[in-house]
């Protein structure tokens, strides 16, 4: 075998690529072949350079805005494919000369879905928030009528047929421990394309004062803490996480926050109420333990890693 | 509960979201990993990772567990990093069409961000940045081989599976790079 096959060899070896034939052979000539062994040397230390000064490892704030940034991006994409198809499932009908009364029906149908699925919650996993609208007389002061379709031009008997978009202005005032205001103030809680809006309707709910807060809203809190894009919403959200019981899925929201979120003092305070809860008496199960000492190898914030030392201490 | 892959496979196939989502995150640091290492830059390896799972999430459907997920995962993950080089040698020139061919003179763009941002500049070393210029000068299939290889540990097998070529192939990838780098920086050793 010639020098060339051997440096390729002593590449290999490095790389722990070799069958022990083949280390075998490649030690047996090391040992008699000064160019090679010069080869191997220069090898070593070149992979040794290379580690030592390896390329740029993403932060845990990389990873956690890219995971943000392709939730928003695939409910984007779930929502727009959902209506393509409703789009075209209700052309191919028209195209199949079914009765224009199917048709109608169906419209009418599609638009009760597309309705709830475009006006429903941002949320991509599952938590489906969506406003509850009231099927009230739908022709009322202040109503805006768009984009009017006729579905037949011939008018037998004195019946027409079309379509058209009403959009309506609603001013409510009520009680902020009805549900239906809570469900209301969710909905803008996680849709709410302005800031200040999504401030204001999780300070609202927080104002309850009764305890009882909508399932609803319980879910589009963790949605808000987990994925608004402003820290000041998603500390405000859980601020208002604290009304409620501490339970499994707090307990997760909480971690995913002390893993995750880049705000330091939103891991702060996810720490310091994990810890107020183990000092009521919950404990924490072998994966939230294990997230814990990652936690503790890699946040830098000093604070952070004493908390979490503690609450390792108190389990062990 | 805690689920093992092929439940989470077979529940997020079914759409369900929730399965998805922890299926990501068995595996998206590693496709971070891989793609800025590729990439250099933050922004663009985040687009990287959305476009990977963007793939993921509509081509699931069709997995039929004939390889495993993690190497079906990467192959989608390589392929997109070799593509995204290409769309993004492709913004080099603004382009012109007929109707503005008198307007503005063609604008020659080039990203330079990365290399004079204080991140970059804090961060990184000068030996680091010498790496990163070699591995700059390969061909991306190349790149690709040696990050897999050397940053990523995967074996050269697992490397031809991923890239769907021979491992003669990867072989061949393998000893170029570490011939060329040898060479970029000898002064070093």
């Amino acid at each position: 075998m010639d020098h060339i096959k051997y440096q390729e060899l002593n590449t290999l070896s490095l790389y722990e690529e070799l069958k022990s034939d083949e280390q075998s052979g490649l030690i047996h000539h090391l040992v008699i072949c000064p160019e090679c062994y010069a080869d191997f040397e220069e090898k070593i230390k070149l992979k040794e350079t290379l580690s030592e000064h390896g390329l740029k490892q993403p932060g845990v704030a990389l990873l956690n805005q890219a995971r943000r940034e392709l939730r928003i991006a695939l409910e984007n994409d779930f929502k727009k494919n959902f209506i393509t198809k409703m789009v075209d499932s209700l052309g191919s009908l028209f195209r199949s000369n079914y009765k224009m009364i199917l048709a109608g029906a169906a419209m009418v149908l599609v638009g009760l879905i597309a309705g709830k699925y475009i006006f429903s919650s941002n949320s991509f996993y599952n938590d489906n928030i969506y406003l509850k609208a009231k099927s009230d007389s739908f022709l009322q002061d202040n109503t805006q009528i768009t984009n009017v379709k006729f579905a037949d031009n011939i008018a037998a008997g004195g019946e027409v047929e079309f379509s058209f978009d009403a959009v309506k202005p609603v001013h409510i005032k009520g009680n902020i421990n009805d549900p239906k205001i809570q469900n209301i103030l969710s909905y803008a809680m996680v849709n709410g394309s302005n800031v200040g809006v999504r401030l204001n309707s999780i300070n609202l709910i927080n104002s309850n004062t009764s305890g009882k807060i909508d399932k609803d809203v319980r879910n589009a809190m963790i949605n808000v803490i987990k994925n608004d894009l402003n820290p000041g919403v998603r500390r405000e959200a859980l601020k208002l996480m604290k009304k409620f019981p501490y339970d499994d899925e707090i307990k997760k929201t909480l971690l995913y926050v002390l893993q995750f979120d880049n705000d330091t003092s939103m891991r702060i305070e996810s720490i310091n109420l994990l810890m107020d809860a183990q000092k009521e008496g919950h404990s924490f199960n072998n994966e939230d333990l294990n997230i814990f000492r990652e936690k503790l190898k890699q946040d830098n914030n000093l604070y952070i890693q004493y908390r979490v030392k503690s609450v390792l201490k108190e389990k062990a | 509960m805690a689920f093992d892959e092929k439940e989470l496979i077979i529940l997020a196939q079914k759409g369900d979201n929730a399965a998805f989502e922890q299926l990501v995150y068995l595996y998206d640091k590693k496709v971070l990993s891989l793609a800025l290492k590729y990439i250099k830059d933050e922004d663009l390896a985040k687009d990287i990772y959305q476009e990977v799972f963007i793939r993921v999430y509509k081509g699931l459907k069709n997995f039929q567990f004939k390889s495993e997920f993690s190497t079906w995962l990467f192959r989608i993950t390589t392929n997109v990093c070799l593509t995204f080089k290409t769309k993004k040698a492709s913004r080099v020139f603004v382009s012109v069409n007929e109707e503005n061919m008198d307007e503005e003179p063609v604008i020659e763009l080039k990203d330079e961000s990365y290399e004079s941002s204080p991140d970059r500049i804090v961060i990184g070393t000068e030996i680091t940045r010498r790496i990163e210029n070699a591995l700059d000068e390969f061909p991306p299939r190349q790149k690709i081989v040696f990050i897999l290889k050397h940053f990523e540990g995967y074996k050269i097998k697992e490397i031809a599976v991923i890239l769907d070529c021979q491992e003669g192939t990867v072989k061949k990838y393998l000893f170029e790079a570490i011939h060329k780098l040898r060479k970029k920086l000898k002064d070093l050793n």
